[in-house]
């Protein structure tokens, strides 16, 4: 889609124009007061990416980066931004990951969009379906648990994605997570109590998995990321997931999407409050303290990896 | 800046839904689920016209006879509006 924006209606007054080039806007930044056009949206956006890989270390010369490809909107940008980025880069090449979890009406057309997506792109894609790997799709697993079917599907995702990444040769694996995405974690481990997670995961780069794992939208909002989309032509009108409704982060993403319309850059504030939390609380930790999952060999802080502990749980042994 | 509105509650209508009758003046809006509907209404935001509506600004994107605009571009009769929900499952 293309930005909107007639010299009549600016003419008119009905449109507002961009505070860089004073062209027609299609995009207002409620944080900063700063209205862009489609081009300055782009630039800018993509300026944020850089800078924010750049600032964090997340990826360097040599580096293979698996890209996680759900084919949903922020993976699509995801993978969209970074071909952008590193199309001119030889040191550093992209491949993508597709998980199939297996959710009927749902899975078929986002699999297939981040197929077209890579084909468009030239970037390699590796895909893999949960029965694979755990001899059961996320529909056969999760009747009678629904209340926690994000949970189960996030455990056994980041395990599928991870196996995939070590299978490719990457040196980083980059997922699509936005400022809402990080801002809803936050929230939700101080509603669950949950104090190691609050402390431990939100790193812009978590160390948690041999493929060290990068966020490079993480200080975008959701908004931001689908308007880019939108302008670039990579989000499409595609179903939604069916579980997503059961989750306790649909409620959070209500709550914060309320905070944030009337008191705007407080998923922001959320997000830096964490990082200066987690910060403080990592500095006087030992990282020794994460050691290999006695069954499959992932690293864990506990006995027994998350995603052993989940198999486990579901009567499936390790993949 | 866009004034920041307290609450999202239907108060006092400035869009009238028209179901029949004179359909010369008005401003279509397509839904997230394609389903349309008529409004009178000269001049109001986008983003007035969401609040009326009982949707989070933040949450939804704009788009004006096929292109995007920010949520403060004024909206007038002939318009047809298009609701995006940033909101998705994925």
């Amino acid at each position: 889609m293309a930005g909107a924006g007639t010299g009549k209606d600016a003419a008119e007054g009905s449109l507002p124009l961009c505070s860089v080039c004073g062209k027609p806007a299609v995009y207002f930044s409620r944080v900063s007061g700063t209205h862009f056009c489609d081009t300055h949206f782009l630039s800018w956006f993509e300026d944020s990416v850089r800078t924010t890989i750049r600032d964090c270390g997340m990826v360097g010369p040599g580096d293979t980066v698996a890209v996680a490809l759900s084919g949903g909107k922020d993976s699509s940008v995801l993978l969209e931004v970074l071909h952008r980025i590193f199309s001119d880069d030889t040191s550093v090449k992209l491949v993508a990951l597709t998980i199939d979890e297996g959710i009927a009406g749902y899975r078929e057309d986002t699999v297939a969009a981040a197929e077209r997506l890579a084909a468009r792109l030239r970037v390699p894609l590796r895909t893999i379906a949960f029965p694979d790997l755990f001899g059961k799709t996320l529909d056969e697993l999760v009747p009678g648990r629904e209340q926690v079917a994000c949970s189960i599907c996030g455990t056994l995702r980041r395990r599928a994605l991870t196996t995939l990444a070590r299978e490719e040769g990457a040196t980083k694996l980059a997922t699509g997570h936005c400022l809402d995405d990080e801002s809803q974690s936050a929230m939700m481990n101080y509603l669950r109590g949950d104090l190691t997670r609050t402390l431990a995961r939100l790193s812009p780069g978590a160390q948690d998995s041999f493929v060290p794992r990068i966020k490079p939208l993480r200080y975008l909002s959701e908004r931001e990321v689908v308007t880019y989309g939108m302008l670039r032509n990579v989000v499409l009108p595609l179903p939604e997931c069916p579980y997503t409704r059961f989750a306790l982060r649909a409620d959070v993403r209500k709550m914060l999407g309320t905070m944030e319309y009337r008191y705007p850059g407080t998923l922001m504030k959320i997000l830096q409050g964490q990082e200066k939390l987690s910060g403080k609380f990592s500095a006087g930790q030992d990282s020794a303290a994460v050691t290999p999952c006695p069954v499959c060999g992932e690293p864990t802080s506990g006995e027994l990896c998350a995603t052993c502990t989940l198999l486990d749980s579901l009567g499936i042994r390790k993949p | 800046m866009v004034p920041v509105a307290k609450d999202f509650v239907f108060r006092k209508p400035m869009v009238i839904l028209i179901t029949s009758g004179e359909r010369k003046h008005v401003i279509t809006v397509i839904f997230p689920d394609k389903s349309r509907k008529e409004f009178a209404g000269e001049g109001m935001t986008g983003e007035e016209l969401l609040l009326e509506l009982g949707l989070n600004p933040y949450e939804t994107i704009l788009s004006r006879n096929g292109g995007i605009i920010p949520e403060d571009t004024r909206i007038f009769s002939g318009d047809k509006i298009r609701l995006i929900a940033i909101v998705h499952g994925g």
